[in-house]
């Protein structure tokens, strides 16, 4: 039996009920877990250039090798295939119980392939797999679901990863939820999953994990237990939750009203209120010391647990400040399954567009969709999901969504890549902006460094003159050594960025594929899992010896399989690209972007990265040094790469 | 000796299974709940989350040490709590069933009962718990802990706080 891993994959073919196990140990060594053996499989397993919502698409679902174990933090799962919001390279991180609850069954990964005739959903219960009828359970939302299956099979403990009504009707942007509060909904693989009818997977495993030294990796995990529980940062997401960063993120610099101005911190909610008057109870995902979610029950609204972004994606977002409308339509979009992230961003151009006499009432049925107005919010996020009227061209996100429209109305939509933003400045930082600039799904979630954020933070913390300084140098020195110059850590300098955010992207994908949060690393402000410590923790439990280089390498393996496959799909540098209106606002503080300052910095990373500085593809000789030269045959198959 | 109990508060567990998870390590040399001493059951249904930890309440009169027919399990004497002597123990399951809290589980490789023993007085999940769900207390201590958070429910009612 090996070790930290459960040791076999599942792979389902649903066009023919076909069920094969295959061992994890030939895809580890190079690509770790999680995002890792996804990015491998999908890639290998997919129908190239086939539409998102066929059946030649393919769902990778992977947990890592720390996922379940008794290491803090541990239990992520990595949703992966194409995308049908991007038609590119898609991809959803989601915590909660499921990934431990699939280790314990005995898989690592689970791929799904081709298309149910049916309704069906997968029931895995240790080593017994089955395809079962799920015609009884379509349609039903994502609170009802888990319960339905749980008494067909008579077993509580049973966990679920499903889709809502949204995923059914194919909205593509609706997410795969999993407990309470936990949804994967970046890149809609909801709808993903919709398209191959397959309603829900249901697991329940008593199989354990086995680790090289028990006793060592015991002592580790009880230290980072205590590191995390004793941060400043921990306590504090303990406490408010995500209602700090609420807060934090209606302070200064927090895009209002569809990005066309800034939202000041007065009017902002304060922690303490929302705490008192709604949150009364904290909920955390598998083994982790922050309990960063709230559960919530208020009259009126319903029940639920809510975790980041319902307030600024469905608040200040589509300027709406009632706290009980923001929490109904958050619910909604759980219970729907469908991205809020998106759903907001979608609502805002809308209104964007209302306001500015591109639509009116006679194209939104009838719905005025003036700023704020609550109705009008709550009625096209119905409408989204059921596919009505004007419900069903918003469905299709805002690439489709404003060809269908016209008018003019693309200028409005503000995305990276045909997936909205999430409402935050790429102004501030100028790595964050890079970040989403080159982002492998689209946004900037999976790569803005880390350091610049930290150093921002830090200025806007009330300490001044040497205090200040000396907090900071630590950062500047690691950028320093991450890049070569400690501007790479000043905010608004676009120098260095091109590594900085690098290794923004590596520390990420390493997290990713290990299973763990990366709300225990140090991009939370959280010294737990540095790339040192993981690479020690797998060590221990591997009991071979795992160094921070094979890591990084395996992350930049893995960014560079992801490059590929969007490369694959048609991606072309002049898509890797923000919004122009982020080119022409200006922050409180006097910020802005410059254009030509962006695209240097997207031209450093293609070279930091080893792609070609002018296309962004990456070239042969950077594929054959990470060990996976084939992929460079396969680009060229595609007249992506010159002939050797 | 000094009779402790692991005091729940189950208003502020907050069902991450961290108590598990690390005590299957610390006694079973696994990462694997089933074979952890303390067990967090919930209940997710509509929106609306509870969770429990369940571990061994130190019953004064223990059900599990009656209905063993191999006086395998017996009272440690440094700790107070019931402990299973694995060489006496046929794994017959009788204080599994006999346990009105679920605390007792067969280990069905190695045929034999398994419960919480506090870790001979120093129990692990309680240093792990985030949530200060989980507390090692004096027995005593449990029920003053409860009357002390009734009083505090009246105090607003009838005693004004000065400014």
């Amino acid at each position: 039996m090996s070790y930290l891993y459960a040791g076999s994959m599942l792979f389902i073919d649903l066009s023919e009920g076909k069920i094969t196990r295959e061992s994890t140990k030939s895809y580890s060594t190079s690509f770790i877990g999680g995002r890792g053996i996804n990015d491998k499989l999908v890639y290998d397993r997919i129908l190239p250039r086939v539409n998102a919502l066929e059946s030649g698409n393919v769902i990778a679902i992977g947990t890592g090798p720390l996922s379940g174990t008794c290491v803090p933090s541990s239990g992520r799962l990595d949703i992966m295939g194409k995308s049908p919001l991007t038609n590119l390279w898609g991809d959803s991180n989601i915590g909660g119980y499921f990934s431990p609850e699939l280790k314990y069954a005995g898989y690592d990964h689970i791929l799904i392939t081709g298309k149910a005739e049916k309704p069906i959903y997968l029931y895995i219960e240790n080593d017994r797999v089955e395809l079962r009828d799920a015609s009884q359970i379509w349609g039903r939302d994502t609170y009802e679901t888990p319960i339905l299956i749980r008494k067909e099979l008579h077993n509580s403990e049973i966990k679920i990863l499903c889709i809502g009504p949204a995923g059914e009707n194919l909205v593509r942007f609706a997410s795969v939820q999993s407990e309470l509060g936990n949804g994967g909904g970046r890149t809609g693989m909801g709808a993903v999953m919709g398209s191959k009818n397959l309603k829900a997977i249901a697991v329940r495993g008593t199989k354990g994990i086995k680790t090289a030294n028990p006793e060592r990796f015991l002592a580790m995990a009880m230290e980072l237990h205590d590191f995390i529980r004793k941060s400043e940062v921990s306590q504090e997401l303990s406490k408010y939750g995500t209602t700090m960063i609420q807060s934090r993120m209606a302070g200064g610099g927090k895009p209002y009203k569809n990005f066309q101005t800034f939202a000041t911190y007065e009017g902002s909610v304060k922690p303490i209120d929302m705490l008192t008057t709604y949150f009364p109870k904290k909920i955390g995902c598998f083994n982790c010391p922050n309990r960063c979610m709230e559960a919530y029950n208020v009259p009126g609204v319903g029940s639920g647990v809510i975790s980041c972004a319902f307030y600024s994606e469905l608040g200040i977002v589509v300027d709406n400040s009632d706290l009980e409308v923001c929490l109904k339509n958050s619910l909604y979009c759980q219970q729907q399954g469908i991205d809020v992230g998106a759903a907001g961003g979608i609502l805002a151009w809308v209104m964007e567009l209302y306001e500015r006499g591109i639509i009116t009432t006679e194209d939104t049925d009838g719905i005025p969709m003036q700023w704020g107005n609550k109705e009008a919010i709550s009625r096209m996020l119905e409408k989204m999901v059921r596919r009505e009227g004007f419900g069903d061209v918003l469905a299709d996100g805002m690439v489709i969504g404003a060809k269908k429209i016209g008018r003019g109305s693309e200028e409005y939509a503000m995305h990276c890549k045909g997936l909205p933003l999430f409402t935050e400045s790429p102004l501030i930082e100028k790595g964050k902006a890079l970040a989403m600039a080159v982002g492998a799904r689209g946004d900037h979630y999976r790569g803005n460094p880390i350091i610049e954020g930290s150093i921002h933070r830090l200025e806007h913390a009330g300490m001044e003159g040497e205090e200040l300084e000396a907090a900071k140098e630590k950062f500047y020195r690691k950028a320093e050594e991450i890049c070569g110059t400690r501007k790479g850590a000043v905010p608004n300098e676009y120098e260095g960025k091109g590594s900085m955010v690098k290794y923004s992207e590596d520390t990420e994908a390493i997290t990713d594929s290990l299973g763990i949060c990366k709300w225990a690393t140090p991009r939370q402000g959280i010294d737990a899992y540095t790339p040192e410590n993981q690479a020690k923790i797998l060590s221990l439990g591997l009991g071979e010896q795992i160094t921070t280089d094979m890591l990084f390498e395996a992350a930049n393996r893995m960014r560079c399989l992801e490059r590929a496959f969007s490369i694959r799909e048609g991606l072309t540098r002049a898509q890797e690209k923000l919004p122009q209106r982020m080119y022409e606002l200006v922050t409180h503080d006097g910020l802005s972007l410059d254009l030509e300052k962006v695209e240097n910095m997207i031209t450093q990373y293609y070279v930091a990265r080893g792609w070609d500085a002018e296309t962004g593809v990456p070239t042969r000789e950077t594929l054959k040094k990470l060990g996976i030269g084939y992929i460079a045959d396969d680009l060229e198959k595609w007249s992506k790469i010159d002939r050797p | 000796m000094v009779e402790c109990v692991i005091a729940i508060d189950y208003d502020k567990c907050s069902g991450c299974r961290t108590c598990e998870s690390i005590c299957a390590m610390a006694k079973a040399g696994e990462c694997n709940p089933e074979k952890a001493r303390i067990r967090i059951v919930k209940i997710e249904e509509y929106g609306n989350t509870i969770s429990i930890p369940v571990v061994c309440m130190n019953c004064l009169r223990p059900a599990c040490k009656v209905v063993c027919p191999t006086k395998a399990i017996h009272k440690n004497q440094k700790t107070g709590v019931m402990v299973v002597d694995n060489k006496k123990c046929i794994g017959c399951s009788a204080c599994m069933y006999a346990c009105p809290f679920g605390a007792i589980t067969i280990d069905r490789l190695r045929g034999s009962a398994f419960k919480c023993d506090q870790c001979d007085g120093d129990p692990t999940c309680v240093k792990v718990c985030p949530s200060n769900a989980i507390e090692y207390v004096k027995d005593e201590e449990v029920s003053m802990r409860l009357r002390r958070s009734c009083l505090s429910k009246l105090e607003g009612v009838f005693i004004t706080k000065q400014p």
